[in-house]
């Protein structure tokens, strides 16, 4: 979503994007609206604007590209199901990242006790090839860690949301999800000293 | 991988949603039917507020409780006046009937046993002190051809 909306923008050191997000979000809520009225339409560029950061997510919550997939869909299925009762949504954007960690939290119980968990890239690098081997390995670190950290560290990094936004989409108080975070990168600190 | 976390992040991204995923989502989404529009549901204590019989029944409650306070609290004082005036005549009345009862035992007493006056008089002082400033009354005796 945003990559569309932010390719011209620059990524802060922290790895946080700079996105006009007032704008997104008057685009999401006139998106929502159309539902009613133009419901593929309407879908299809939700899907456009928001698909990339819906999947990040829920593969960084599950940790499994199949069950990402299916949370995914989910998300825009209960969008379609639940279109007249979106119209009041104030922050569509975060609204819709609620949507996905509900929807990766089920996908995630859902799946048969028996399926194993593939570890998914969950960071990748197009623009060099040569740095293709190291996130691979990074991937592997953070698929050690606790899918709640890593959701954090997701929502934090590439999302650019604020602790309290992180706490909204992820349902926990402002503070845990600093706490989380806070963890989350200690516990990553110490896998990447121990592989080093 | 010896740089800090937060750093290293920042050189990758997260990754796509699949080319193909994308017809699949909305090809179930298409054909998911639309629920039916919520109506807004009104509050509990507004559906109270405008209830009429609920609200004509509280103003007649509030009647009622006011006008039983009122009755009550203003025959409780009377009653409390009345109360109070019959217990001081009540009290006169007793100590005048007991004091009246208490000379006519004591006379009657003191006229069968003359000798023991005194024990009499440490058991009832206040008959006895009445009976010697007052001039004793005469025994009742029946009149010929009254009634008792």
């Amino acid at each position: 979503m945003l990559r569309e909306m932010s390719n011209s923008a620059p990524a802060t050191p922290s790895g946080t994007k700079t996105v006009d997000t007032a704008r997104r979000d008057v685009e999401l809520r006139r998106l929502f609206v159309d539902l009613t009225t133009d419901r593929q339409r309407a879908l299809e560029r939700i899907w456009q604007l928001c698909a990339d950061d819906l999947y990040g997510l829920t593969v960084w919550r599950t940790g499994s590209r199949p069950t990402a997939e299916d949370a995914v869909q989910e998300v825009f299925v209960r969008l379609a199901r639940c279109a007249p009762d979106l119209t009041e949504v104030r922050r569509p954007f975060d609204y819709l990242l609620t949507m996905a960690h509900r929807a990766a939290i089920d996908a995630f119980r859902g799946r048969r006790p028996t399926e194993d968990l593939e570890t998914a890239a969950l960071v990748v690098s197009e623009t060099d090839p040569e740095r293709a081997a190291e996130a691979a390995k990074l991937s592997q670190v953070l698929g050690k860690l606790n899918p709640i950290q890593r959701e954090v560290i997701y929502l934090k990094h590439f999302m650019g949301l604020t602790f309290r936004a992180i706490g909204t989409v992820t349902e926990v108080s402002t503070f845990t999800a600093a706490s989380r975070y806070r963890l989350a990168i200690r516990h990553l600190r110490r896998l990447m000293e121990v592989r080093r | 991988m010896t740089r800090d976390p937060k750093d290293l992040l920042a050189d990758f991204r997260p990754p796509s949603a699949p080319e193909g995923l994308r017809q699949r989502v909305l090809a179930a989404a298409a054909t998911e039917p639309e629920r039916a529009i919520r109506q807004p549901t009104t509050r509990l204590t507004d559906r109270l507020w405008e209830n009429r019989s609920l609200r004509l029944a509280w103003a007649a409650m509030v009647a009622i409780l006011l006008s039983a306070h009122l009755v009550l609290a203003d025959g409780t004082r009377s009653s409390r006046i009345t109360l109070a005036g019959s217990e001081d005549s009540r009290k006169s009345r007793t100590d005048g009937s007991r004091l009246a009862a208490g000379d006519r035992d004591l006379l009657r007493f003191l006229s069968r046993h003359p000798k023991r006056q005194p024990s009499v008089a440490a058991r009832n002082l206040r008959a006895v002190d009445l009976w010697l400033s007052s001039p004793p009354a005469p025994p009742s005796t029946p009149r010929e051809g009254g009634s008792v």
